[in-house]
């Protein structure tokens, strides 16, 4: 065995990084589902309607059938779509966040002409703390469907719209639902508001996007991941600085990848989690297929006194705030406004 | 449908061939199983720069040619390990490069601290030109059955099949490989004469 092992030790090279192993995997999935695609889109001809119909049912408490369209675009994918094939997970946080920045990339920006909009529609999951006559904290969650439609145009108006979809607790109706609350943001043309053209000025290279986070943020990991979860739920217009959000959150210490997660619109996921130190462990939640962003979840590990002005209670354990994107894409203008609708300047 | 979180440990390679014809998902368990060792083969033969990208490109192969994958005529893993090697001969110039890098780099050229290395390494540096331009000298039929054998760790029935050739052929080959590889290096035996 001699000259055999002599050619082991010659040739052996260094196993592959981490980075490299996922961008293998990366590309045999994306291969192989390509080259499937054309025979599954034969295949599956008649059975989508009839899931179609099963999905309707199942989420008419708190979707409509035309959110439900606009979720299956936005990139979660369906379990009979060519996105669904050859489905392990990858091995860990660093990986999967490789993946999602791939995905990201290979995603493009969504590039609004001259006067158009760029809509996105998210689904919030909230918690509604109220206190009984004997004056005992009662939680109630609630779910919220979010729009915003901001112009590609500086100095144009901005819509912010919400309303409360339902609420699982003992919080009285009047306490959650609002109607539809429309909020019409009269830009003069402030810097940094609204999310998209405050994200278009954002660098793409990873290295420079880190930086600029931690100028505000400092070195430590918790809060750099703060930073990272609002952009990245932001970034949802502009990919090409998501993959870079991804990259930066991969370099951090104490990401975990959680194989089962759910969005707060029912949908599964991978995620990558980090536990904030205060009872709290929060969530960046892909698509277990596509590795395209879902959205993100806040959980409640330790129950915890909350003090607030009016008062303090008790955030239960287990609970979850969230916000699942839905949809993102392109309008020629804004909707009709509410003539409730609050009109607000945006100070500079 | 994702393969059940279980089903890797549970699942042989070869039911997972058959039935990932109609889940196609569970093919991704065979990447899984063997991307290491297939990447650990093609970086020894073609370097290691992008041979991700080859293993990929390995394992699409086998995805799409599973339907005529036969159990009878050898493992799952050596049939891998012969898909691998059509790719190395895809790639016949890199390989020669790669070889041709490998046998004008001097040992003294080499970035690695001496301080840190062992004395087989220190012999197999010294040796490297000669073992490599006795590698280079080979048929390509018997340097693929050699590094099968050293990288890919197969016994000969497994090298049979992932080369489609008789065992009996596969024992003859490495032998004249390996006495050729012995003439190259001066008919000494490097490890115990450093």
């Amino acid at each position: 065995m001699d000259e055999l092992k002599l050619i082991e030790t010659v040739f052996a090279e260094p196993d592959p990084t981490p980075e490299a192993a996922a961008a293998g995997r990366d590309r045999f999935l994306r291969q192989a589902q390509a080259s499937q695609t054309g025979r599954l889109r034969r295949r599956w001809a008649t059975a989508l309607p009839a899931r179609r119909v099963i999905m309707v049912g199942a989420m008419a408490v708190t979707l409509t059938a035309g959110l439900l369209v606009t979720e299956v675009g936005l990139g979660g994918s369906a379990p009979h779509t060519p996105g669904n094939l050859l489905a392990a997970p990858p091995a860990d946080a660093k990986a999967l966040l490789t993946l999602a920045a791939r995905a990201a990339t290979d995603q493009g920006d969504t590039v609004p002409s001259r006067g158009q909009y760029v809509h996105t529609k998210t689904l919030a999951q909230q918690s509604l703390y109220t206190k009984d006559k004997a004056g005992a904290t009662q939680y109630t969650k609630v779910m919220v469907n979010e729009e915003r439609w901001e112009a590609a145009d500086a100095g144009k108006p901005w819509l912010s719209r919400k309303q409360a979809l339902s609420a699982t607790g003992p919080a009285p109706r009047k306490f959650w639902d609002r109607g539809v609350e429309d909020i019409l943001s009269e830009s003069s043309g402030c810097p940094g508001k609204p999310a998209y053209a405050r994200l278009g000025a954002w660098p793409t290279d990873p290295a420079q996007v880190r930086a600029k986070i931690v100028a505000d943020t400092g070195e430590e990991p918790p809060r750099i991941w703060s930073s990272l979860q609002s952009l990245i739920r932001e970034s949802v217009v502009r990919p090409s600085l998501g993959a870079a959000l991804y990259q930066v959150a991969a370099g951090l210490d104490g990401i975990v990848l959680i194989r089962d997660a759910v969005d707060v619109s029912g949908r599964p996921g991978l995620a990558v989690a980090m536990d904030e130190g205060d009872g709290r462990r929060s969530e960046l939640i892909f698509d277990r297929q596509t590795y395209r962003y879902l959205g993100e979840r806040t959980v409640i590990t330790e129950a915890k006194k909350v003090k607030l002005p009016e008062g303090e209670y008790f955030e239960k354990k287990g609970s979850v705030n969230g916000v699942a994107v839905l949809a993102v894409d392109l309008v020629p203008g804004l909707p009709e406004v509410s003539p409730k609708a609050s009109r607000m300047k945006i100070p500079c | 449908m994702a393969a059940p979180p279980d089903a890797s440990d549970v699942m042989e390679d070869v039911t997972v061939v058959e039935r990932s014809m109609d889940n196609p998902d569970l093919f991704a368990l065979l990447y899984d199983r063997y991307f290491h060792e297939l990447y650990r083969y093609l970086a020894a033969r073609l370097g290691s720069e992008h041979v991700e990208d080859m293993v990929a490109d390995a394992f699409l192969i086998a995805f799409n040619g599973r339907g005529a994958f036969d159990s009878d005529r050898g493992t799952v893993r050596s049939w891998l390990y012969g898909i691998a090697t059509n790719v190395v001969a895809r790639h016949r110039r890199r390989e020669g490069r790669r070889l041709n890098a490998l046998s004008k780099v001097p040992a003294e050229d080499s970035a690695d601290g001496h301080e840190d290395r062992v004395t087989s390494q220190l012999a197999a540096e010294a040796s490297r030109p000669e073992l490599v331009r006795g590698l280079k000298g080979l048929a390509k039929g018997d340097r693929d059955a050699v590094f099968l054998l050293v990288f890919g760790g197969l016994g000969y029935e497994e090298i049979a099949t992932a080369l489609d050739i008789p065992v009996g052929t596969v024992g003859s080959r490495i032998n004249r490989a390996r006495k050729k590889l012995r003439t190259a290096l001066g008919d000494v035996n490097p490890m115990k004469e450093w």
